[in-house]
């Protein structure tokens, strides 16, 4: 658990912006792509993307491990898309026509635009993703949630949820090391083994998750935790004119795509 | 420390409306849990793509340990029996994995939140499996499959589109076992160890029960989910043109009857033309197509007066359109019966409005 993308604390003007504009920034440009399914829409905000990263001091260089998977996987999107999509004109074939053999597995026009449509759709889901994780700080969009009428009771579990993060990475590695030092390892020859090794990671886990539930309930409850509606906070953030000119644009940008969609907007501007 | 939601602790200062509807405890309950489960799925979903990448597959094989995504917000949705803990649950979960690194991004949010909506149906025991009781256990099975099996839909509404349905239903069937073996089977172990372990008083302990009487309680359960995983099997792989039939296509749009096209009601109207298909890369020497015209088709529909054009589409989403009265007046261009659907054959037309897998014919 221990190598993961998280919060990355720099000064950047991205990481300036309220954790609301940038929720909202993530909202509207995962539902742009997934509603209009276009290469050139999709190629052009996926551009944008790359420099919000370079913007916002977030090296994608940093997680090579993680974007290789991504890579990797984007590309199987976009071979299984070009093989279950026979329409549209022929390119070639995979298999050509050897004898009486063949040919087999077109690869088409319309395959391949929409193979790069769903691939870039996928890239762009999991970077502005992981774009919004590296620029947020959790505690402050925690608290900024209770502005839209969120009750901090339950605005508050992502503080604790994400909290306890490292000290479940610091569990597990002490149980590991424990069976290790008892002669168990992780074994996954069969469901029998598998449900073993569950058992044997999960099980301490577990019970040291429930004490701790226990003992921060107790904690909190001491400390008049959901006396009162309102709380107070030591850190706020700031909405600033900058937020609302960017939700403003994030708007626009939606409503463009429901018109290009709708067939609303003039031919000259849609991509 | 004693049960977790049976006993009243004193000392709790909390007075509001909403605080009855979960205790401080239950909360934190919640809230750890869901973070313990969510840094715990990131990694279980490393593991399912590393299978799909180790299979080949982009997805799909990964699903054999899709109830392990589940488990957790069943183990929630049991130890903070209130209404809307386990959709709770699954957001916080789904936020936790997307603030962990999940490939998925938001979408793992989506997810997540819909497997915990469905643990929240009332239908399950607000108190949790009994022992006692077969029919909750049942519901209890059923329903963590269920939840589990609903990632596969929700990947398919984001990721794919046009994959073969009878993949998409082999792997729901999979995430559904998955969902049954590890949030069902397991999640009941794993209470009973709590209850063992004096954590929790769900389950009464089981010790001194024989393994024959464990095994004939849980015989109906099995048969039940064994009865379910076969009859999905057969309803997807033998009785597949239940969810839609290849050799039918819709006629819709502006006409005055739309109705579902099926080419055994036309067969006195078949004819045949010989057609070459020419296209850069495809060449179909001179064949003879036996079907009926598309101005047949679209005759018995009626278009409206406004009408001027057709559009074909396909089942992977391909669309080509043409002018109304050509179509009218054009003889080479008919619908026919191939191996894997209807096919649109357009003699007069190169290769890309040849159209496979045939589903609608809209008139606009």
């Amino acid at each position: 658990m221990a190598s993961r993308i998280g919060f990355m604390d720099v000064k950047s003007p991205v990481h300036q912006l309220h954790p609301l504009t940038k929720l909202w920034m993530l909202l509207t440009l995962n539902t742009s792509i997934i509603l209009y399914q276009n290469g050139a829409f999709g190629l052009l905000v996926l551009s944008v993307l790359v420099l919000t990263f370079r913007l916002a001091k977030v090296s994608l260089a940093r997680l090579t491990r993680k974007m290789r998977f991504i890579l990797v996987f984007s590309i199987l999107l976009f071979i299984v898309q070009v093989l279950v999509t026979t329409n549209g004109t022929v390119f070639l074939y995979l298999i050509p026509r050897i004898g009486q053999v063949g040919p087999a597995l077109p690869v088409t026009d319309y395959g391949i635009s929409r193979g790069v449509s769903i691939m870039l759709r996928f890239l762009v889901i999991v970077l502005s993703s992981m774009l919004f994780v590296a620029t947020t700080d959790p505690t402050l969009l925690s608290y900024a949630l209770t502005d839209i009428g969120i009750p901090y009771r339950y605005a508050f579990g992502l503080v604790v949820a994400l909290r306890f993060l490292p000290l479940f990475d610091q569990e597990n590695e002490t149980v590991r090391m424990a069976q290790h030092s008892r002669g168990i390892y992780p074994e996954v020859g069969g469901l029998h083994k598998i449900l073993r090794t569950i058992r044997y990671t999960f099980f301490p886990l577990l019970v040291s998750a429930l004490m701790k539930a226990e003992s921060l309930s107790l904690s909190m409850d001491g400390r008049g935790f959901g006396y009162q509606d309102t709380r107070t906070y030591l850190r706020r953030p700031t909405w600033r004119h900058r937020d609302t000119a960017v939700c403003f644009l994030m708007t626009m940008i939606l409503a463009g795509v429901i018109l290009a969609i709708l067939g609303l907007l003039p031919q000259f501007l849609s991509v | 420390m004693g049960p977790l939601h049976t006993d009243y602790r004193g000392g709790t200062v909390t007075r509001k409306a909403f605080s009855n509807i979960m205790t401080t405890r239950e909360l934190v309950t919640l809230f750890i849990l869901s973070s313990l489960g969510g840094a715990l799925s990131t990694f279980v979903g490393y593991l399912g793509n590393l299978i799909n990448i180790a299979v080949g597959v982009p997805f799909g094989a990964g699903q054999i340990i899709a109830g392990l995504h589940v488990f957790w917000i069943v183990l929630i949705r049991v130890l903070v029996p209130k209404r809307g803990s386990g959709a709770f649950a699954g957001l916080l979960k789904g936020f936790v994995e997307m603030f962990t690194g999940s490939t998925h991004g938001i979408v793992i949010v989506i997810v997540s939140l819909i497997q915990g909506v469905i643990l929240d149906i009332p239908s399950i025991s607000p108190n949790g499996p009994s022992s006692k009781s077969v029919i909750e256990r049942l519901n209890w099975w059923l329903f963590a499959g269920l939840s589990s099996s609903s990632n596969v839909i929700v990947f398919q509404l984001f990721y794919f589109t046009g994959t073969p349905l009878i993949y998409i239903s082999l792997i729901t069937i999979l995430a559904f076992c998955s969902g049954i073996i590890f949030a069902g089977y397991f999640a009941w172990q794993t209470l009973a160890f709590l209850e063992e372990a004096g954590l929790t008083n769900h389950l009464p302990a089981e010790e001194g029960v024989s393994r024959s009487i464990m095994i004939r309680r849980n015989l109906p359960a099995i048969a039940f989910v064994t009865f379910l995983i076969l009859g999905s099997t057969y309803y997807a792989v033998a009785i597949a043109d239940v969810f839609a039939d290849p050799y039918s296509c819709e006629v819709t749009g502006l006409v005055e009857t739309p109705y579902l096209y099926r080419p055994a009601d036309f067969s006195e109207y078949e004819v045949t033309i010989v057609a070459e298909l020419q296209g850069a890369y495809t060449h179909i020497p001179p064949t003879n197509y036996t079907g009926v015209l598309l101005s047949t088709i679209l005759g018995v529909a009626e278009p409206k007066p406004q009408a001027n054009g057709i559009q074909v589409i396909a089942r992977d989403g391909y669309s080509i359109t043409f002018d109304l009265q050509t179509v009218l007046d054009d003889e080479r261009l008919l619908l026919t019966e191939s191996n894997d659907g209807l096919w649109l054959i357009a003699g007069n037309y190169e290769g890309s409005a040849w159209v496979k897998q045939v589903t609608e014919l809209y008139v606009y």
